[in-house]
Formats: structure tokens, C-alpha cells, sequence
């Protein structure tokens, strides 16, 4: 009676299919008010002066919330970093300053959420504007050497120049990145509700229960115990909810000057510039091999815009420390610029997903100059030792993804000749890419109850975004009591419950997953305990004994077991999870157009808990990778410095049309180094390398290198 | 002559407009700027349909107007005076869970779940649209005629493209409405 | 969205009457666009008159000598689905179809749906960006700022906007009339006549005047009506509006076009007709793709790209001969 490694259905999949399931914004709140904010409309500057009188007379107002009015945050601890909690370091509605457009710059609280946002159109503001900086080719000249931010900002092993130099063949290119958003289908909303005791509950979209709880007791000065943060279904994180906004901060303070609970949710076009996104990057990438396409060295520079006010560095040269060998070195660097922007932050799949692009079609670049097959280039610099560290890999299966995945696809019936497939008026193409993706080890904490009608409750305080959270738990728990899995529920979403890590970098499953398991082990164990001194076989052993039977006997409700996960910054192998992707297009030669035909990924993620929600999150990121390959851009008016396709009418995701049948593998084995339970990060990983695998399809059908995402109609024509 | 509608406004400018929701009379009290979204979710606490875009361009507040779907977020609850709204807190009967909604569950056709509303009930009501014979843009000839047996995958993708899921689930959702119309 | 008030007029002259004698309100049927546009505040009417339970205006038509009469309210939905829009005009039905999603099919109306505005994103923006269709006199931001979705024809430099409706390229290549009942009575506005081009006066999209209400689109018998395509080009494969598209109608005789029909949509402020294509196109072979090819560059001698649409020169006229070729093989 196995859980795990069974494809069972989501545990919340009632709530979620009947309209049950309540996200922050449908949760009812009695006497609650409504906040909708204000932003500006320049993008550098200052305000010179802001009339609210007429927003304040409006029906309905309760008060106008502006820089002169809302009450002092504290600021956060610098060096800032993305591993803190707070989305950017510049506190909302504090000063008259203007740093980027549409930055919030007062918040009318009102009876309904119509009154205030009428309202909020008669505030007055005058503005001194300034020319904004704006991220470019131009402005990447001024790049500038921030301080470390996650990993190291460079790296160098062996001596990359040198080895480049000395080898035979170079491949020597410059490929860029767009702007992208999260664009969740849930906007981020807030209700902050404050007690006569001075409590705060927020009730929040976040990825970052307690890191939500952290921030906002920082920041607005009170005890983290005096505050509770709960998100018990996300409609959507993708890293744009890992951190706190300047909504929640603006919200939670109005609603303890007001004494009233007071939600906000932001309109689409807010999501744009009040929560992160992920910048573009331009990248230069070199490469030395030898004529069969090994490869002896890489350099691979990134250039990332930043806000003024933070050093956000997205680490786009990372992939090449740790994806391939190259024996004579290899050595990377990250710059970055100051625009009139909100701070970047991560974005499914973060760092990688970028960098990957310009690694892979560097790669795909190498195997048309030498004339060998792209597979066969990268089987040719796998590694079994990771080249940044020194280290054995845990568990790496690139080979396998490569060769099982090119089976899988028909890689062998593939020409490579560039346009020399088709099918009646269609250019077919067919590229490949290798992916790596970062393991995290977090500290997590979970509680397991064992009842007396042999069920169990999982507590923690992890969160369900979509990625299957409470179904995975419940698997987790139900192997290692020895219970079914419906016998097993599972509350998370809670900064009541046990302490757990943020949800993001496809960290929950090897993490928090991990607490459950030992915590499940430790209520297991009592109840083992119990049974011996009642000289009875455990009921895990015995299916005979009945929870039942046992508690009754020694007089027992119930029994508690806490797992408290604490793994090792550092394993002493490099993790990380792998995986070979293969896509076919067909793109219209006399139109431009490039449309997915048919897609395998092979992933390495360790062990697989649940292969229907993995096989879920495998087409979930493969189809990221679609958007950010073919569609996806947030693009900046250039003299007025802002995002100016704030909605999905212009920012265009992947509709259901645009996507066909995806063929998924798992060939991935349990990696103890990673975690107990066995398993890699799986989300993240699975729309990293989409974007190159379709772009080389796009040179195979076309004869045409596009280095600049998205591939859009005009690139082919 | 204009009849304002409704006629009897109230003082706080708000109006009492009567539709039958999920099957039961309901008299809502709202103003006329009152989307039928908000004032299913605000006033009926039926917050099942999602205010994603609040644009029409997402599908997320998808519900069926007098057996169609439609975009609740676009048009005004005081236009739907007299109208039969169906949301989906109203497509279960008897407890049991609709087909489309088993097969959801079944196929893993939801992530997050934030869309999934919409999109069963945009599927329920495509369904019924195609049953009627109407072609779509993948329709090979529209002038030909339609009949069910033509709703192929690529149809249902096409007829479901307005409802987006950023999760990304789309592969899965064609799976579970395939199975539910018989095609797989 | 502000404060508005909503009535629902009893008959067509009653809706005429209130809209004529008040110049803040405006009709509302399906809402599709009118509700987005208050929602970011490009428009902001005090009264709205809802339109949609007005009797006998949601008719579809087909007379027995061919042509077709829709009525103002009918649904986007249920005209393309009608089988006789579908045999005599196949492009009225793929211009539907192509446009928007089932949902607001469902809701928005044929008469609507070629009163929509622009989606230019700098007109549509909630902040109120210099915009002269939206604030006259504010200026363009479009016109030096981004501009691949703009004119490539017809533009000034007071708005280089482009229109939204699929249908309206399909009804002006099939040279339908829009029926229209003002204060004045009643009158049939060609339909080339019935979108105007930016000039200085931005704000103004279409012909109408305060108190007109379309009440209905006539559709001509037209020999080119069944073989005739719309092709849409767009960045993804559904649910969104035009990069470039065509409409094309023709007749043939042996294998040479008798007489050709092309429109084609979101590359001026108003649907363009090819009309020196057309003439150029009559005899040519429609098996000849160089002498397609060449006929239709005779429209766009004339084309004046901006900074980031220069490709929709070439692009909007392979548009324009798949279209064509497409619409040939109907014959």
C-alpha cells in the first residue's frame, strides 16, 4: 500500500472544481472596508504638491492615505537581499519622491471597492518630472559591479580566456531576454484585520507565510507575535509572491489607523509595477571547443536592469558553473544598471531559465559550426563532477534524459540540414536543450496528529499555489503511517501552524515534504512505543491492530509527532536537478509565424511523489517556456519609462490553441543527498532550456539564429 | 418614452434587480456600475467566479446567461433583471458533481484552481454550443455544416482559448473535456 | 468605474430621443467594449441607455435574392453560426469567428461590434497618457513611442491608431451599408464611409452624430460573396486581436479573377481597402502567385510604416495574398 509514486488526484480537487476553495480575496471579513491605491503617473521625479479634499468628500471615502499622512515605516536592513522577504527596499507612501512609474502614491479607503477607486481618480497631483532611465543596448554600456546578492557575483575556474583562445573552434554571441511578468491569474490582495489587543491578522497572497509575518513586524514595528498571516489556497505565485509589496504594508497600516479591516487587491495593470517581475537580460557568451565539439571553455557575461533603489541581480550566467564541462575553464559575470523601475524579482524559472537560452543556443550554435549532432555535443561535455565545485554530483541522469528523450521524440529521424523538413507549406524544425536548476535545503517544521478513528492530521506552514501541496503531503504521511491517503488531512497556510520555508525555487516538496515525513515518523514511533508497553504489534506493522483498539487501551485521544527538518546549507554533493528537452515547430515561411507542434521533456527530479501533479507541473513550465520563447514581453515606452502592455490583451500568455499535446518523462532515481523523501525540485526546472530547444527548432526550420527573445513574427521575416 | 430600469431607485443609488441564480430567485441591491461579477461575488457571496482581469480578456468570470457563457466582469448585473444565471456553485445537481467537474479532477485539469471555474463552466457551455452545430475559427470549412462529432482537440483548444491558465494546465483540460464529449 | 446611471429605453425612438437630447449619454448593448473603456476611464458617460431588450433588432435575414440584413443587436455568436452567413459569406463568418473568445461572441453585437475603439495600449491606458483620441490636444504618444501595432496607412501625426474589428474588414471589403435611424430619420451609410481616418480630429472614429443608432448592417447580394476568406495574423493562435489581417472576396472565370474584393484591418485607423489591388488583380490568374504578388503591391505604394512596423509593409501583403489564394479555392 504505496502512496507515494501513485498518481492520485488532488486532495482539494473538490473545493477547487465546485467554486469551494477561497482565496484571500473571497473570504468574507466582517465590517470590512476597501482600499484601492493610487499611483503615479510619471516615472521620475518628485510630487509637488497633492490635493486629496475632492477624494475625501467623495461618497462612501472613510480617509486618503498619502506620503504626509501614513504613518512611518522602519526601514529594512541593508545590504538588501532576495532572500529576505521584502520585494524591494523603498517603503510606499513615505516621501514625495518618484522612482518609477506607476508607484503607489496614496491609498483611498472607502465602503466599496467602486467608491474608492472613483475617488482615487479626483486625488491632484502635480508632478516635477525628470527624463527616466530605461533599460537598453545604450544603457548597458553604464553597467556597473553590484555587490553580492545570492551566489557570487563572478566565478572562475581554470582560465576560460586562455582556453577559449587556444581552441580550435569559438562560437562568440550576444543574445537578449525581455521583460516579463508573473501575470498570476489571482491578483495580490491583502486583508489586514486588527484586533482590540493589538493583533494583526493578514489575510494574504503570498508563497511566504512567515517571511510575510517577518517583514511586516519589521517594518511597521510590532511583535511577530502579535501577528498571524494566512493563505490557505494561491491562485498562482511563480515567485512574484514570494515577497511583500507595497500594498500589504500600505494596507496593514491604514487598517490599524483606521481601526478597521481593510482589503486591497490590485487591478491587472498594477500587478505590473507594485509587484516584481523579471527583468530582461542581455548576455554575451563565449565559447572554445575542438572540432568533435568538446568543450574546453565558456565565459558567459550578464547585463540586468535593477531599480534605483536595489542591487536585484538576476544571475543569467549562472547555468554554465555547474551544466557542462569544459576542462579548460570556465568563468562567468553579472552587471548590472539603475533604471526607473520597481525592483526585478524572481520569475518562474528564475536566473536559469534566462541564462539557459543564451547557453543552449550557444551550444546548438557549436554543433552547425562543426557539423555534429546537438545531442551528441552535450552527451560529449556531460559530467559526473560538477565543474563550479569540485563535487561529485548526488544524482545526475542527463545522460539518460538525453538519450531517452531523443527516443522518445525521433531525434534520429531528424535531418539536420537547416529547412530541410516540412510538411505542405510549413517549415518543420527540431531543436534540443539540457537544463539544470538549483537545489534548495530549507529549514522546515511540520506536525502530525494521530487520532483515535485512525485518521491523521498534517499541519505546517507551507502553501498550496497550484503545485500540489496538500495532495503531496497527504502521500507523504499516509506512506509513513501506513494509513490510506484518505485517511490523512492536511492544514497548511497558517502562521499558527509549524514553521515552514517559502515556497519557492521547487523547494517544498524536498523540504517541507521532508518535515511531514519526520514528523509522521515521530507520532509513528510513539505510537510503536505505545504498543510495546501494551505489548501489542503497532498498527503500521499490523494491519490486525486498529488505531483504535490501541488508543482505547491505553486510554489515548490522540498522539502528536513534530518534524523539524534542518539540513545542512551545503551537502557534501552538488544537487541539482537536470533535464533534455526536445520541441518541434512548424513556422510559416511567408508569414513568420512559429507554432509548437509537439514537445518531450525528460527530467531528472529525483524521485517522482506524485506523477499526475509532477506530470502537471512538467506541462505547466514547459508551456512558461512557450511564452517566454514565442510571446511574452512587457515593453517599456522609452521616454515615458514604463511597462505599457499591462494586460493580458497585450502581454501575451499561451492560450489553449497555441499548445498541443506535451509528452512528459521522469527518469530521475531517489537522491537521499537532496532530501529524505528523495526527491529534486521539479517546477521551476521544467521551463528552463523551452526557450532554446524552441528557438534551435526555429533555426532548424528557418536557417534563421534568433539571439533575441521573444521570436516574434518580424524576427523571421 | 424611457422607462429608467429599474424604476424603483434607491436612495443610496443603489437598485433591486431579480434574476434566478443557480436556480433560485434572488433580488440583488446594487448600483448600476455593479459588474454581475461583483455582484455575484459581493453581494450572493458566490465567489466562485474569479475577478482575474476584470478586462474580458481572461475568462476567469466566465458564467451562463440565460444557458450561455459570458463574461461577467463586461457587463452590469442591472441588465440581467428577469435573466437565468448559472455560476459554478450551480452546475452540481443532487450533490453529485457535474462530469466536466469529475474530469477535471480526474485529468488534473487545474493547478492553482483560480481559473478552474471559468473554465468548467466555459466547457460546459461549448459543449452545448457545438451540440447546436456552431462552427469555431479551427472549423476545417465553415461552410459545411457542424454536428458534435466534429469537436476534435483541435476545436476544443480553439473554443476554449478564453480562458486562460497561467498555471499552464491547458493539455490536461482538453484531456478531461475530450473524455466528457467522448473523444480522446 | 464612476457613477453612472442606466435606463432602459421602451422602442428605437425613445433610445433615440434620450441619447439626442443628452450629450453625456451613450447607448450600452453587449458591453464588451464600452464597459472596458470606463473601466480605464477612456470614456466616461453619466447615463447609459441598454439597448438589449429593444424588440425586433436581432434578426438575421438572408433574403431569397441573396444578400443578408442583420440586425444591430444580433450576437457576433449566432451570426456566425447562421448557416446562411456561412454559405453566402463565408468571410462575415470567419471575421467572427476569429475575433475574441466564445464568451464575448456571445455577448457583443453586430452593431457594436464595428462602433469598438482602438487598442491602442497608450489610449487605454488607465493613467490617462498623452493620448489626443483620448484627451484632445494631449499629443500621441504612440506615434514616437511604440508602434508595432499601428498604421502603416492613412495616419497623421496626431494618432497613428489602428481599428479592432475583424467583421468591419470583412463588411468593407463586401461594401455592406450600415442602416442607421438618427433624429433626422433614417439613412444608409456606405460602409468605406462609415470609419473615418485620424486627420487632426482623432476623437472622432466613425461618422455618427449624437442621437444616430445603427440599427442595422445590409449586406448587398455579392457574386464574390462565397468565395471569400478572412485571414487573421496574430503573435499567438487565438484570442487576440490583429497584427494584420485580410478579407478576400472574388470571382473567377477560368482559373482568371473576375473581379477581386480585398479590406484588410489593423493597419490603418479605419479597415483599407486594397482598391488599386483590385483593379490590378482583375484577369490574373489566380494560379500566377508572382502576378498576385505584384497586383497587390499596387495598394501599397503608398504605405508609410513607423519605427517599429516597418515589416507590416511586406507582411500585410502576404496577408493579403493568402487571403486571396484561400478565398480562390472556395471558387
Amino acid at each position: 500500500m504505496n502512496a507515494i509514486g501513485q498518481p492520485i488526484s488532488r486532495l482539494e480537487g473538490r473545493l477547487k472544481t465546485t467554486g469551494a476553495a477561497r482565496y484571500t480575496a473571497d473570504l468574507p471579513i466582517a465590517d470590512v472596508v476597501h482600499g484601492v491605491i493610487v499611483q503615479s503617473t510619471i516615472a521620475n521625479g518628485r510630487m509637488v504638491s497633492i490635493d486629496t479634499g475632492q477624494a475625501e468628500k467623495a461618497p462612501g471615502v472613510l480617509a486618503v492615505f498619502t506620503h504626509r499622512n501614513l504613518p512611518r515605516m522602519n526601514p529594512t536592513p541593508k545590504p538588501w537581499s532576495h532572500l529576505h522577504p521584502h520585494g524591494q527596499s523603498y517603503l510606499p507612501l513615505q516621501d514625495d519622491r518618484i522612482l518609477y512609474a506607476d508607484q503607489p502614491v496614496a491609498l483611498v479607503v472607502a465602503g466599496t471597492r467602486d467608491q474608492a477607486a472613483y475617488a482615487g481618480t479626483l486625488i491632484g497631483i502635480k508632478f516635477e518630472s525628470s527624463p527616466p532611465a530605461v533599460f537598453g543596448r545604450q544603457a548597458a554600456k553604464e553597467a556597473v559591479e553590484p555587490p553580492q546578492f545570492l551566489w557570487p557575483v563572478a566565478s572562475s575556474v581554470g582560465n576560460a580566456e586562455q582556453a577559449i583562445a587556444d581552441s580550435p573552434v569559438k562560437i562568440e554571441q550576444t543574445y537578449s531576454t525581455a521583460d516579463r511578468h508573473h501575470n498570476q491569474m489571482e491578483p495580490h490582495a491583502t486583508t489586514a484585520v486588527w484586533d482590540a489587543d493589538g493583533a494583526l491578522t493578514l489575510y494574504e497572497t503570498t508563497q511566504h507565510i512567515f517571511g510575510t509575518r517577518e517583514l511586516v513586524s519589521m517594518v511597521l514595528g510590532i511583535p511577530q507575535e502579535k501577528i498571524n498571516v494566512v493563505c490557505q489556497f494561491l491562485g498562482g505565485g511563480f515567485g512574484g509572491k514570494a515577497y511583500v509589496w507595497p500594498h500589504t504594508l500600505i494596507a496593514a497600516s491604514a487598517a490599524k489607523v483606521l481601526n478597521r479591516a481593510v482589503h486591497v487587491q490590485l487591478t491587472r495593470a498594477q500587478m505590473y509595477s507594485m509587484t516584481g517581475h523579471q527583468c530582461a537580460s542581455i548576455q554575451a557568451i563565449r565559447l572554445g571547443a575542438d572540432r568533435n565539439g568538446k568543450l574546453n571553455g565558456i565565459r558567459h557575461d550578464s547585463i540586468t536592469p535593477s531599480s534605483m533603489f536595489d542591487n536585484y541581480i538576476e544571475y543569467a550566467a549562472l547555468c554554465p558553473r555547474s551544466l557542462w564541462a569544459a576542462t579548460g575553464g570556465i568563468a562567468t559575470n553579472h552587471k548590472i544598471v539603475h533604471v526607473n523601475r520597481n525592483t526585478p524579482t524572481p520569475l518562474r524559472a528564475p536566473h536559469e531559465a534566462l541564462g539557459n537560452f543564451a547557453l543552449e543556443s550557444a551550444l546548438d550554435e557549436l554543433a552547425y559550426a562543426i557539423g555534429v549532432d546537438p545531442v551528441t555535443v552535450r552527451l560529449l561535455n556531460d559530467t559526473e563532477i560538477d565543474p563550479e565545485s569540485g563535487r561529485p554530483f548526488s544524482t545526475r541522469a542527463m545522460r539518460k534524459c538525453l538519450i531517452e528523450g531523443a527516443a522518445r521524440f525521433g531525434w534520429e529521424k531528424r535531418t539536420p540540414e537547416p529547412r530541410s523538413m516540412r510538411d505542405g507549406r510549413y517549415l518543420i524544425g527540431q531543436g534540443m536543450a539540457g537544463a539544470i536548476y538549483t537545489h534548495w535545503r530549507w529549514p522546515a517544521q511540520a506536525r502530525v496528529t494521530l487520532r483515535r478513528d485512525g485518521s491523521a492530521l498534517v499541519e505546517a506552514g507551507s502553501h498550496e499555489l497550484g503545485t500540489g501541496t496538500y495532495t503531496v503531503f497527504r502521500q507523504i504521511a499516509a506512506d509513513t503511517l501506513g494509513l490510506p491517503p484518505e485517511k490523512i488531512s492536511v492544514r497548511i497556510g497558517d502562521t499558527r501552524l509549524p514553521r515552514s520555508h517559502a515556497s519557492i525555487g521547487s523547494a517544498t516538496l524536498a523540504n517541507a515534504g521532508a518535515s511531514v515525513m519526520l514528523a509522521a515518523k515521530d507520532v509513528r514511533d510513539k505510537a510503536i512505543a505505545l504498543a510495546a508497553s501494551g505489548k501489542l504489534v503497532a498498527p503500521h506493522r499490523n494491519p490486525e491492530v486498529s488505531y483504535d483498539e490501541l488508543f482505547a487501551r491505553n486510554d489515548v485521544d490522540s498522539l502528536v509527532g513534530e518534524g523539524n527538518y534542518d539540513p545542512s546549507p551545503e551537502g557534501s554533493k552538488a544537487t541539482f536537478s537536470f533535464s533534455a528537452l526536445f520541441a518541434e515547430v512548424r513556422v510559416d515561411p511567408d508569414l513568420g509565424t512559429v507554432r509548437l507542434n509537439r514537445f518531450v521533456g525528460a527530467y531528472d527530479c529525483g524521485r517522482v511523489i506524485n506523477p499526475k501533479t509532477a506530470r502537471s507541473q512538467a506541462i505547466g513550465g514547459i508551456i512558461w517556456g512557450v511564452g517566454h520563447a514565442l510571446t511574452e514581453q512587457s515593453e517599456t515606452d522609452p521616454t515615458l519609462g514604463r511597462f505599457v502592455n499591462r494586460n493580458y490583451s497585450g502581454y501575451l500568455v499561451p492560450t489553449c490553441a497555441d499548445i498541443p499535446d506535451l509528452d512528459v518523462l521522469f527518469l530521475g532515481e531517489f537522491d537521499g543527498e537532496a532530501s529524505p523523501i528523495g526527491a529534486k525540485g521539479l517546477g521551476e526546472l521544467t521551463s528552463v532550456a523551452v526557450a532554446p530547444a524552441i528557438a534551435n527548432a526555429v533555426y532548424h526550420a528557418t536557417g534563421k539564429r534568433v539571439r533575441d527573445l521573444p521570436i516574434t513574427i518580424e524576427k523571421l521575416l | 418614452m424611457t422607462t429608467t430600469y429599474p424604476a424603483q431607485a434607491q436612495s443610496d443609488g443603489r437598485t433591486d434587480v431579480c434574476m434566478t441564480v443557480n436556480g433560485s430567485p434572488r433580488t440583488l441591491r446594487v448600483e448600476p456600475r455593479t459588474t454581475l461579477l461583483d455582484a455575484l461575488r459581493d453581494e450572493l457571496g458566490l465567489t466562485g467566479s474569479k475577478k482575474s482581469c476584470d478586462r474580458g480578456e481572461c475568462g476567469a468570470c466566465t458564467v451562463h446567461v440565460e444557458g450561455r457563457r459570458m463574461l461577467s466582469c463586461m457587463s452590469l448585473a442591472a441588465m440581467h433583471g428577469s435573466h437565468r444565471v448559472t455560476t459554478i456553485e450551480g452546475l452540481e445537481s443532487d450533490g453529485d458533481l457535474h462530469p466536466l467537474q469529475e474530469m477535471f479532477i480526474e485529468h488534473d485539469g487545474f493547478q492553482c484552481g483560480f481559473c478552474t471555474s471559468g473554465q468548467i463552466m466555459s466547457a460546459a457551455a461549448m459543449i452545448e454550443e457545438a451540440k447546436a452545430g456552431w462552427p469555431s475559427a479551427a472549423t476545417v470549412d465553415v461552410t459545411e455544416p457542424f454536428t458534435i462529432a466534429d469537436l476534435s482537440k483541435a476545436e476544443i483548444r480553439e473554443r476554449m482559448s478564453g480562458n486562460l491558465c497561467r498555471c499552464s494546465c491547458y493539455p490536461n483540460i482538453v484531456a478531461a473535456i475530450a473524455e466528457v464529449t467522448g473523444r480522446r | 468605474m464612476h457613477q453612472f446611471t442606466l435606463s432602459r429605453p421602451a422602442d428605437i425612438s425613445a433610445a433615440i430621443a434620450a441619447h439626442a437630447q443628452d450629450a453625456h449619454a451613450a447607448f450600452i448593448a453587449g458591453g464588451t467594449d464600452l464597459i472596458g473603456l470606463m473601466k480605464d476611464r477612456a470614456t466616461l458617460p453619466e447615463r447609459l441607455l441598454d439597448l438589449n431588450r429593444l424588440p425586433d433588432m436581432s434578426y438575421i435575414d438572408a433574403p431569397a435574392g441573396g444578400g443578408l440584413n442583420i440586425g444591430a443587436l444580433a450576437r457576433m455568436s449566432d451570426v456566425a453560426a447562421h448557416f446562411e452567413v456561412r454559405s453566402r459569406f463565408p468571410v462575415i463568418a470567419e471575421s467572427l469567428l476569429f475575433a475574441a473568445s466564445g464568451q464575448l461572441r456571445n455577448m457583443a453585437t453586430i452593431g457594436g461590434n464595428i462602433m469598438q475603439r482602438t487598442r491602442c495600449a497608450y489610449f487605454r491606458d488607465e493613467d490617462d497618457l498623452p493620448c489626443n483620441k483620448r484627451r484632445p490636444g494631449s499629443g500621441c504618444s504612440a506615434r514616437f513611442g511604440l508602434n508595432r501595432n499601428h498604421a502603416i496607412f492613412g495616419w497623421s501625426d496626431d494618432c497613428v491608431a489602428t481599428h479592432p474589428s475583424d467583421l468591419a474588414v470583412a463588411l468593407t471589403a463586401l461594401d455592406a451599408h450600415v442602416l442607421v435611424r438618427g433624429p433626422g430619420g433614417q439613412r444608409s451609410i456606405p460602409f468605406a464611409e462609415f470609419h473615418r481616418l485620424p486627420g487632426d480630429t482623432p476623437e472622432r472614429d466613425i461618422v455618427l452624430d449624437r442621437g444616430d443608432l445603427i440599427i442595422a448592417i445590409e449586406v448587398p447580394a455579392r457574386a464574390e460573396g462565397r468565395a471569400s476568406h478572412y485571414f487573421k495574423l496574430r503573435d499567438r493562435q487565438s484570442y487576440e486581436f490583429a497584427l494584420v489581417s485580410a478579407a478576400a472576396a472574388i470571382t473567377a472565370d477560368g482559373g482568371l479573377i473576375g473581379s477581386a474584393r480585398i479590406a484588410m484591418g489593423g493597419v490603418a485607423h479605419k479597415p483599407w481597402r486594397l482598391t488599386a489591388a483590385e483593379a490590378a488583380l482583375r484577369g490574373v490568374s489566380l494560379d500566377d502567385t508572382d502576378a498576385l504578388k505584384a497586383a497587390i503591391t499596387a495598394s501599397f505604394t503608398e504605405a508609410r510604416p513607423l519605427e517599429h512596423n516597418v515589416f507590416k509593409v511586406e507582411l500585410a501583403q502576404r496577408v493579403a495574398l493568402r487571403a486571396l489564394e484561400t478565398a480562390g479555392a472556395r471558387l
